[in-house]
């Protein structure tokens, strides 16, 4: 580890490792801290992405690819399901792999990459601004300057608070989530269709559980809850029961917890001498809560402009505010569509969601146009209406 | 109950008023850090994986306990020898 940096990213997820590459590709210096033992363990997510949304930054691998995505299907309560294909082309991968194989694209690119080496402080210069990190590594405490310091440091992201960023997501707009690895499911889910099970009331409170394979036998099985109305839901007992009806006796591989922000992203993404990137500036998918693409996305935009305003010899929060601007600009709209339909989904009963989507599921939706499909489902639905408004804007928003 | 005291409040009174205290079950924690997000006099920390808590910080908000996937948070009353020394 050398005493100063062009850029020092802390945290090597997606968005983290991204950011390096693109930064250490614009010839900058470069260092990428991953605190955990292991980059890419332990996997903190559904692990399905659109691979063609990651294609620019990390082109397709069997190395990392499980399964193949032909559509979403939502089961309501009683067993009806909706199909959706996916937007895009959608795989299933080994975050394991499919994290470090980032790290390396970032290592390749000239980037410095060390795990086990924790931010534990920041450096200010004179004038209050960020100046660097304090680093934990191996055993040893190093300070290590740099021109501009990106947090990719996760929902929990510390180097953001630190920097003075507000991060607290309302409890409404948080979702806490466990995942089991599960093995002996043969037969028991489709392999090339990812499951989602929603039931407010019964199933998970305020989120919905997933069911997405991993190959034949393996399936990424997770529940994500909301604790926004003051209760304390327990992720882990609803999932177990699931798996005991839907599975029993299937073996659990791994077991992971984690937490998501699914609000629109920060009001402040930057600070002098700090931008904050992926799951710890909020840009994860506000209603289904998949972070991968977008924080890749987010992190390639952080960089674009941070090469602009090292060259230019200026990062200050105002020199940085481009990348908020871009930020609002390609995906605010789209951000805001998608947290007001999540809006409607948790207004409504799990009575409610059983009959729309029973009646969703018998309708040929693959022939039917949005607004026919709406109108039917506003017709069979009346209750809808009082939602029909942001279901409609939404849905201009988000053709 | 609902009035406790305040991050950054003098210790001394605000202890008189403390009635509950964060409690880390650490064989239950994944240091997944989910509750460190929500936590906001930021009394919660992952130092490197292992989850610490300032107590003197805590306001005891309860956020932390009903984010946490794993049930590894709670509040818990001192024992009565602390509330009454």
């Amino acid at each position: 580890m050398k005493p100063q940096y062009d850029v020092v990213v802390v945290g090597a997820g997606p968005a983290g490792s991204v950011a390096a590459m693109r930064a250490a590709q614009a010839g900058l210096t470069t260092l990428l801290l991953e605190k955990r033992q292991e980059i890419g363990a332990p996997v903190r997510c559904g692990e399905a992405i659109s691979y063609v949304s990651a294609e620019p930054f990390i082109p397709l691998d069997d190395r990392w690819v499980n399964a193949y995505i032909d559509y979403f299907a939502i089961y309501n309560t009683r067993g009806a399901r909706v199909k959706v294909p996916p937007t895009e082309p959608t795989a299933v991968v080994d975050r394991k792999v499919f994290d470090l194989a980032l790290a390396r694209r970032a290592a390749e690119a000239g980037a410095e990459v060390r795990a086990s080496s924790a931010a534990t402080g920041l450096l200010r210069d004179a004038a209050g601004a960020v100046a660097g990190v304090v680093v934990r590594s191996l055993g040893r405490t190093y300070e290590v300057r740099a021109r501009l310091v990106i947090a990719a440091d996760g929902v929990e992201s510390q180097v953001a608070r630190w920097a003075g960023l507000k991060t607290n997501p309302p409890l409404g707009d948080y979702y806490a989530g466990v995942q089991f690895l599960l093995s002996g499911m043969r037969g028991r889910m489709e392999p090339n269709v990812c499951e989602y099970h929603v039931g407010p009331e019964t199933l998970a409170p305020g989120g919905y559980i997933w069911v997405f394979p991993k190959g034949e036998d393996i399936a990424n099985v997770g529940i994500v809850v909301c604790a926004g109305s003051g209760q304390r839901p327990n992720p882990q007992a609803l999932l177990e029961r699931f798996v005991e009806r839907r599975c029993p006796g299937a073996g659990v591989l791994a077991v992971v917890a984690g937490g998501i922000p699914i609000t629109g992203v920060l009001k402040r993404m930057v600070a002098d001498g700090v931008m904050v990137v992926g799951d710890a500036a909020h840009q994860a998918d506000p209603l289904t809560a998949g972070g991968i693409n977008l924080g890749m996305i987010g992190a390639d935009m952080a960089v674009r402009v941070a090469v602009e305003a090292l060259r230019a010899g200026d990062v200050s929060a105002r020199a940085l505010r481009p990348y908020e601007q871009a930020w609002q600009r390609q995906y605010g709209r789209m951000h805001g569509a998608l947290y007001a339909i999540r809006k409607v989904l948790t207004r409504m009963k799990e009575a409610q969601l059983d009959a729309l989507i029973s009646t969703a599921a018998s309708l040929p939706l693959e022939r039917m146009s949005h607004a026919q499909a709406l109108s039917t489902l506003l017709w069979n639905h009346p209750a809808l209406l009082a939602e029909a408004r942001t279901l409609v804007t939404t849905g201009l928003l988000l053709k | 109950m609902f009035r406790r005291f305040r991050p950054g409040a003098d210790r001394p009174a605000a202890a008189a008023l403390a009635t509950v205290l964060l409690d880390i079950d650490h064989s239950l924690c994944h240091s997944c850090g989910a509750c460190v997000a929500v936590c906001p006099p930021v009394c919660l920390h992952l130092i490197g994986l292992t989850l610490t808590v300032n107590q003197d910080a805590c306001t005891a908000c309860n956020r932390c306990v009903l984010v946490c996937p794993v049930q590894a948070l709670a509040l818990i009353a001192p024992d009565s020898v602390q509330m009454t020394s």
